[in-house]
């Protein structure tokens, strides 16, 4: 008989059958939620028996999610789970992806709270992120994301509260090529903040596009003194409201790559919002928020 | 061993089912005029489904349980009738989504009439309602959408009239204060061009976070098609389409002086004057077009850049 259907019957360690869709993904499939879930060995596998925190289901490679399988991690509706220290949640395992159930503020929630030094870390390669709302609980928290390893997505997720300094670092030098921040909503205008992203190292290939930012970042949106190579930076609207010089999109010299189609609005005065001079640049906008004008191309094109 | 996030439960009733987890967690529900019988016992299975929204959105039998992420289905060619302000439909159960099974005019159709005061009500926080066809057949109905919880979402709708003099005088009106943050508004058409009309959403309040994003309008709104005197915060407008009949300055996008956030890439076009498409005193601003309908000519930035 000819293989018709990405359906198939497996059974499960406990002896459940179950019914697969090896286009979902031919690795594991594991559930979180706090509210009706345990940590254990025995859990995970059901949603009706799932594990209590990403953190557990994150770190137990032993038991849980193996590396570079595509194994996935179901946020349940409404799970909460709260960082308080550094290092307090390290996904560590290459290949997983942690996707969000739900919509609205019933999306799961993981909140950094407790301590400045409260951070996600980013420690294998692959992991990507999707559908999760990231909440501070904290002043000044220096950074939400500490990514240091390759091919990071983070996609459909909202950052808010107060507040993180900043949302996604990257490793200092090359060991986090190729970041993506798609689709995603920044909202928090503490004057503290600094970045969405700080690309400090000399990584390749990051792609920020069709995200939303409504901040106050006093250093820059998107940027860092990095010298990356081959970025894509397109389509995202900015709405800062710091009154620095360059501080919606800035990448130095020797940064190569796209920077397009972005709207950014600012404090600070025009012609001041968009600096990338070694990358492809063209439809990119720029105003003072208050002026009451349109966005000015910025860089201008003669 | 766990490969899955498709699992054999069993309802009650005693059958068993393939349910996908990914889609949601929680408890999914069948609506059907056609077939449909709003009674115990039924809902759970599209081949037994409820007969109306109003019995499972009422929780008329608890068959929905909040913050869950349940789903109600409407099955293909559902069509309700929401009958004046006795019969308003309100949506109180927090956390569900209504999606519409189907395409075209077979896509769940919800018809308002009788009264003006037929409305549906958003009473609970994170309600989705997505691919529902929202249809006038009374003359001015006051709102279609009245929301008074937080984090509403309108996607991929039709909002239309039965026949001329059929319309939404305002098809979506916020809450006070801010007892309404994060409506979002997206993927929708709009066709009515009945000059009663006031507003597509009317923000009054002060609510954070609403997005209004990639909708399609042609009315003929004479107050704003999208906007409002509330000093709303964090707001996105974006690529939106606006035909709009009326002759009111500032009636296409028109946001209070005091709202911050975005408003990028919406065309508009009407009948009143060049340079009063898009007022947004205070967000940031750029690519908005207005035309003047009849002109025969492209639209122009509005605001201007200098």
């Amino acid at each position: 008989m000819a293989d018709k259907s990405e359906l198939f019957v497996n059974k499960q360690s406990g002896g459940m059958h179950v019914v697969t869709s090896e286009q979902t993904t031919t690795g594991d499939i594991f559930f979180v939620n706090h509210a009706t879930g345990t940590d254990a060995a025995t859990h995970g596998r059901h949603p009706d028996a799932p594990y209590a925190s990403l953190a557990y289901a994150g770190l137990l490679a032993t038991l849980g999610p193996k590396a570079d399988r595509q194994d996935i991690i179901y946020l349940m509706p409404g799970h909460a789970e709260t960082v308080s220290a550094a290092g307090d949640m390290v996904l560590d395992i290459a290949g997983v992806s942690i996707i969000g159930i739900g919509h609205g503020t019933l999306r799961p929630t993981i909140t950094l709270d407790t301590i400045i030094s409260a951070d996600i870390d980013i420690d294998a390669a692959r992991i990507t992120i999707e559908n999760v709302i990231f909440n501070a609980a904290f002043a000044d928290i220096d950074i939400l994301f500490d990514v240091n390893a390759d091919d990071f997505t983070l996609r459909n997720c909202r950052i808010q509260g107060t507040n993180f300094q900043i949302v996604i670092e990257d490793d200092g030098g090359a060991a986090s090529n190729r970041i993506t921040v798609e689709d995603c909503i920044h909202v928090d205008r503490a004057a503290a903040n600094t970045h969405f992203t700080n690309f400090a190292g000399t990584g390749d290939g990051h792609v920020i596009r069709n995200n939303v930012f409504m901040g106050d970042y006093g250093t820059m949106c998107l940027g860092g003194a990095g010298a990356v190579t081959n970025i894509i930076i397109a389509g995202n609207a900015i709405s800062n409201t710091a009154a620095v010089n360059d501080t919606c999109i800035s990448l130095p010299a020797a940064t190569t790559g796209i920077v397009v189609n972005n709207l950014c609005g600012g404090g600070a005065a025009v012609a001041n919002g968009v600096t990338c001079q070694d990358c492809t640049i063209a439809e990119n906008y720029y105003q003072l928020d208050t002026a009451d004008l349109s966005g000015l191309l910025d860089p201008v094109a003669t | 061993m766990a490969r899955t996030d498709m699992f054999v439960t069993k309802q009650p009733g005693g059958k068993f089912i393939v349910k996908n987890e990914a889609m949601t967690t929680g408890d999914v529900l069948f609506v059907n005029s056609s077939g449909g019988t709003d009674g115990p016992g039924r809902g759970r299975n599209p081949d037994a489904p409820l007969a109306s929204l109003a019995y499972a959105g009422l929780l008329a039998n608890a068959m929905c349980t909040v913050n869950q992420c349940d789903i109600i289905f409407l099955m293909p060619g559902h069509a309700e009738t929401i009958n004046g302000a006795a019969g308003a439909m309100a949506l109180d159960t927090a956390g569900i989504s209504i999606i519409g099974l189907g395409e075209g005019a077979l896509r769940a159709t919800l018809t308002f009439d009788t009264d003006i005061g037929a409305i549906i009500t958003i009473d609970a926080a994170n309600i989705r309602i997505v691919n529902v066809v929202f249809s006038a057949n009374e003359a001015d109905i006051t709102t279609a959408i009245d929301v008074n919880a937080d984090d509403f979402t309108l996607s991929h709708c039709r909002f239309q009239a039965t026949a001329a003099n059929m319309n939404f005088l305002i098809t979506v009106q916020d809450a006070a204060a801010g007892g309404s943050d994060r409506i979002t508004i997206e993927d929708c058409y709009y066709l009515d061009r009945d000059a009663s009309n006031t507003d597509f959403i009317s923000m009054e309040g002060t609510g954070d976070g609403h997005i209004v994003r990639r909708n399609i309008i042609f009315g003929d709104f004479g107050n704003i098609c999208i906007g409002g005197a509330g000093a709303v915060t964090n707001v996105l407008i974006a690529d939106n389409y606006i035909s709009n009949a009326s002759n009111v300055n500032d009636s296409c996008i028109d946001v209070a002086a005091a709202t911050n956030g975005i408003v990028v890439r919406n065309l508009c076009c009407g009948v009143a004057v060049q340079a009063n498409g898009v007022t947004a005193t205070a967000c940031t601003i750029g690519e908005n077009y207005y035309g003047v309908i009849g002109e025969e000519l492209s639209a122009i930035l509005d605001p201007p850049n200098a």
